[in-house]
């Protein structure tokens, strides 16, 4: 009995000590844009890259970016990943380590008996401040660019347009498309690749370019045209819908 | 009235024992003699079964609120953990006690195998025992499990490898064991009825059986060198030998193990409070084949050996070795069931125990520390080294998130960071060709998982080429050698739905 007694007054120091498997004591409170910033080396930099350029994957670091896919894109993006692409959703993990001060609040809320939050729940919480200090980090100043981000709200591309704009605009860095043949940036039109990305990386990658790798935005330069040439939106719907229907045609 | 009252509790009794028998199946358990100098050596074996009853206890309260299907399994450990009151002791209880009855089995076995107890008239228990061994093992292997995360992954993926190389029928013996051909829902619920019926069930009528064999035969003297077991004889020493010396179990010997008992309980109990419960790592995720070789402890040896051999020689160890440490175990007391006892004048025994220590010892102290197990969160926190993205094709670039997204930095590492278990490939476009290395990615080999189903032809093409840029002289390869034409891999299905998955 007094065995037991012991047990239980070591089970309960411990408990106190505890409280939950979660210790608020034991987390380093940091800034939002902090906190955000050590989730993203821990969570997004493999691909993304290691300050947000010159990864694998797109370029976040970019405030214009940033602004103009929205933080409830960049929530839903961060919960669920790009379906059909290589980003992963951190959704049902409880991949945030770091925590800062709002954060905090919420882990105390916790473990408040009364109202326990599920890990969804808390998750969704992290998530929003998570994008919300990388907004404050690397989206300052930030400006929508007027031609929609999205597929959704993008206009219907035309195939045969899109070749077009593919030999004017992109052809003299990409190569014509169905060659593997030495070209500066590489094919675009290969099938393999084009299997690899979704449509909204293709949109993402015209609109935005790649800042990092040289590869211009919407609003150019582009070799051998006037300066001041850029692409509307429905160009970038017909090229995009132009390099799937190379693939399409190939299978 | 007090009479009457004695009367009528004594008539109870005595109706009660003359029915059932309790007393005289307890008492017995209680006063058998033992020999006066069984000191602390003997305290091991009631450790364990100690540890066996808090498995029990704490088991039966964590399965009134486990899930035992592979959707809610991580909620619910989840929800144990964080909003049950005391869930989380209780997991860490159950998980500490666990290991502890492992390590008080192991050294109660060992105390038997130097003193040479298990000779006769004990070869049964002996056994019995070593049945025990395999029960609480596997009881310890089903339970990791049963955290259904990804070191039960990990756990279920080298066992189902272990069964697939059995010839003939090894896919059936992992059909079997996995409840089809991949670990899913029907692996969970078979791993549970295991944890919680048939293995407890069978362990506590194997301990019953070696309980009724301590009261058969007694329990061993410490041995002396000189003095030398021969069965035409020994039964009739022993007898006259407890007679004359020997105390009974209570108080006497049943104090010492109720005082060792006592301590182990308070360090395990302090010990689940202090570390808190164990696991759940990452939610498991079907669609990516992981690379965590942290079992728990019981098991990190076969791990280190698995990861150490030769790959030639491994599918003959795998299938071998198991049949042949069962049957030198089993076999053990048939072998040698007479002479000496005494550690001192059985040397082979204890340079074979301590050899047999030390190797174990050391392949699991490689498992803990060892530079080649893998980084785990490789994946998502080291970023491909930008030099090898500079001028690379986009379908190379799709190559690199390939590599990050299937976790093959957990094994390889890149510019210095990543895993140590598989080779750095860092140069590996020079040492490689296209063929190999699509043939190692899609069929693996040497320790490292065949990709083969669980990477489209064009995630496997991406990768490859990737890999063919990563030349020593870090210059980018000008061209592709034959990108477009090889497609003719068999898989042509659209891309699966890799950011969904697992969701
Ligand atoms: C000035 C040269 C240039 C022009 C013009 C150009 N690109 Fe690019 N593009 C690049 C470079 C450089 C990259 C980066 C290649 C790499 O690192 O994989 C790239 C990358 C891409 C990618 C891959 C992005 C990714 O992350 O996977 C796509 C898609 C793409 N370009 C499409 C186009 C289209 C469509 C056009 C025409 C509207 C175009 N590009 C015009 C240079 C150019
Ligand atoms: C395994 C590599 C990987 C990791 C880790 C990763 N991403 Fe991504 N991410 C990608 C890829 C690849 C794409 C492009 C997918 C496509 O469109 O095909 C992408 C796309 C995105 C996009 C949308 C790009 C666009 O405009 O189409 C956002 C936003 C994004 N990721 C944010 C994140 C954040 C935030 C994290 C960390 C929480 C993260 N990613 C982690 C690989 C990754
Ligand atoms: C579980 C750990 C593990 C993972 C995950 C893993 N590998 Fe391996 N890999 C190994 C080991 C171990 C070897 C050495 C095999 C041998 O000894 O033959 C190896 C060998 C290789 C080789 C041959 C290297 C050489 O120089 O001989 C290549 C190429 C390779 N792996 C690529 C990959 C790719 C690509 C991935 C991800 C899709 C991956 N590996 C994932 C463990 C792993």
């Amino acid at each position: 009995m007094m065995l037991f007694g012991v047990i239980l007054a070591a089970g309960f120091l411990g408990a106190c000590g505890k409280m939950s498997a979660t210790d608020p004591e034991e987390t380093v409170v940091l800034t939002g844009s902090q906190a955000a910033l050590m989730n993203y080396a821990q969570n997004c930099s493999a691909c993304h890259g290691a300050q947000g350029v010159n990864g694998a994957a797109r370029q976040l670091a970019d405030a214009n970016y940033l602004a103009s896919v929205g933080r409830q894109a960049l929530i839903s993006i961060t919960t669920n990943g790009v379906p059909g692409g290589f980003c992963p959703g951190f959704g049902s993990n409880d991949l945030v380590n770091w925590i800062s001060e709002s954060d905090a609040k919420t882990v105390t809320e916790q473990i408040d008996k009364t109202r326990v939050k599920t890990v969804a729940e808390k998750n969704a919480e992290q998530f929003a401040h998570f994008v919300d200090g990388l907004l404050q980090a690397w989206g300052k100043n930030g400006a929508a660019i007027s031609i929609p981000w999205s597929v959704r709200s993008a206009p219907a591309g035309n195939a045969s347009s899109g070749q077009a704009v593919y030999a004017t605009m992109c052809q003299s860095c990409h190569g014509a498309p169905g060659t593997t043949l030495a070209s500066t940036a590489g094919s675009v039109t290969d099938p393999n690749y084009l299997r690899l990305i979704t449509d909204q990386g293709l949109r993402s990658a015209v609109l935005f370019g790649r800042p990092d790798r040289g590869m211009p935005s919407w609003s150019g330069p582009f070799p051998n045209q006037a300066p001041d040439r850029t692409l509307s939106s429905q160009e970038i719907s017909d090229v995009v819908a132009f390099l799937r229907s190379t693939a399409s045609q190939k299978q | 009235m007090i009479r009457s009252i004695q009367k009528i509790v004594g008539g109870l009794l005595g109706w009660t024992e003359s029915r059932s028998g309790l007393v005289s199946f307890v008492a017995p358990l209680v006063t058998h003699r033992v020999p006066r100098d069984a000191k602390w050596w003997y305290v091991f074996g009631s450790a364990s079964l100690m540890f066996f009853s808090i498995q029990v206890v704490t088991g039966i309260l964590l399965a009134t609120m486990y899930a035992p299907s592979a959707a809610e399994a991580y909620q619910s450990l989840q929800y144990i953990d964080h909003q049950v009151p005391f869930g989380w002791m209780l997991r860490a209880l159950h998980a500490w006690s666990s290991n502890a009855m492992i390590l008080m089995v192991v050294i109660h076995m060992s105390q038997v195998f130097l003193h040479a107890s298990f000779k006769f008239p004990r070869e049964l228990m002996w056994m019995v025992g070593v049945l025990l061994l395999f029960c609480t093992l596997a009881l310890a292997f089903t339970g990791q499990i049963m955290r259904w995360d990804q070191d039960a992954y990990w756990g279920l993926g080298i066992g189902a490898a272990i069964m697939d190389r059995v010839p003939v029928i090894g896919n059936q013996l992992r059909n079997v064991m996995l409840g089809g051909p991949y670990i899913g829902g029907a692996t969970l619920s078979r791993f549970f009825a295991l944890h919680v019926f048939v293995l407890p069930g069978l362990t506590i009528a194997l301990i019953g059986a070696h309980m009724a064999l301590i009261l058969k035969n007694g329990i061993s003297e410490m041995p002396k060198p000189g003095m030398v077991v021969d069965p035409k004889t020994y039964v009739a020493e022993y007898e006259e030998r407890i007679k004359k010396t020997g105390v009974p179990f209570m108080p006497d010997a049943a104090q010492r193990d109720m005082v060792f008992c006592g301590l182990m309980l308070i360090l395990v109990g302090a010990l689940a409070a202090y570390l808190g419960p164990v696991g759940p790592s990452g939610v498991p995720n079907p669609t990516i084949i992981d690379a965590n070789p942290r079992p728990d402890y019981a098991f990190l040896w076969i791990f280190t050996a698995l990861a150490l051999m030769p790959p030639q020689i491994e599918t003959a160890v795998l299938l071998i070795a198991p049949p042949i440490v069962v049957l030198a175990l089993l076999g053990l007391p048939l072998l040698s069931n007479r002479g000496e006892r005494a550690p001192s004048r059985r040397p082979g025994a204890v340079i074979s125990y301590v050899l047999i220590a030390t190797v174990l010892g050391t392949l699991t102290w490689l498992g803990v520390v060892s530079a080649w197990s893998p980084v785990m969160n490789a994946w998502t926190s080291l970023p491909t080294p930008p030099q090898y993205l500079v001028g690379r094709t986009p379908l190379e670039m799709q190559g690199a998130l390939v590599m990050q997204h299937s976790q093959c930095r957990n094994c390889h590492s890149l510019g210095g960071e990543g895993g140590m278990r598989g080779p750095n490939l860092d140069n590996v476009g020079s040492r490689k060709s296209w063929d190999q290395l699509v043939r190692q990615v899609q069929q693996g080999g040497g320790n490292m998982p065949a990709y083969g189903k669980n990477l489209s032809s064009a995630e496997t093409t991406a990768v490859v080429a990737f890999m063919t840029t990563l030349r020593n002289d870090g210059a980018p390869e000008s061209t592709i050698p034959g990108a477009m034409e090889r497609q003719s891999s068999p898989d042509q299905a659209p891309k699966p739905v890799l950011g969904d998955a697992g969701k």
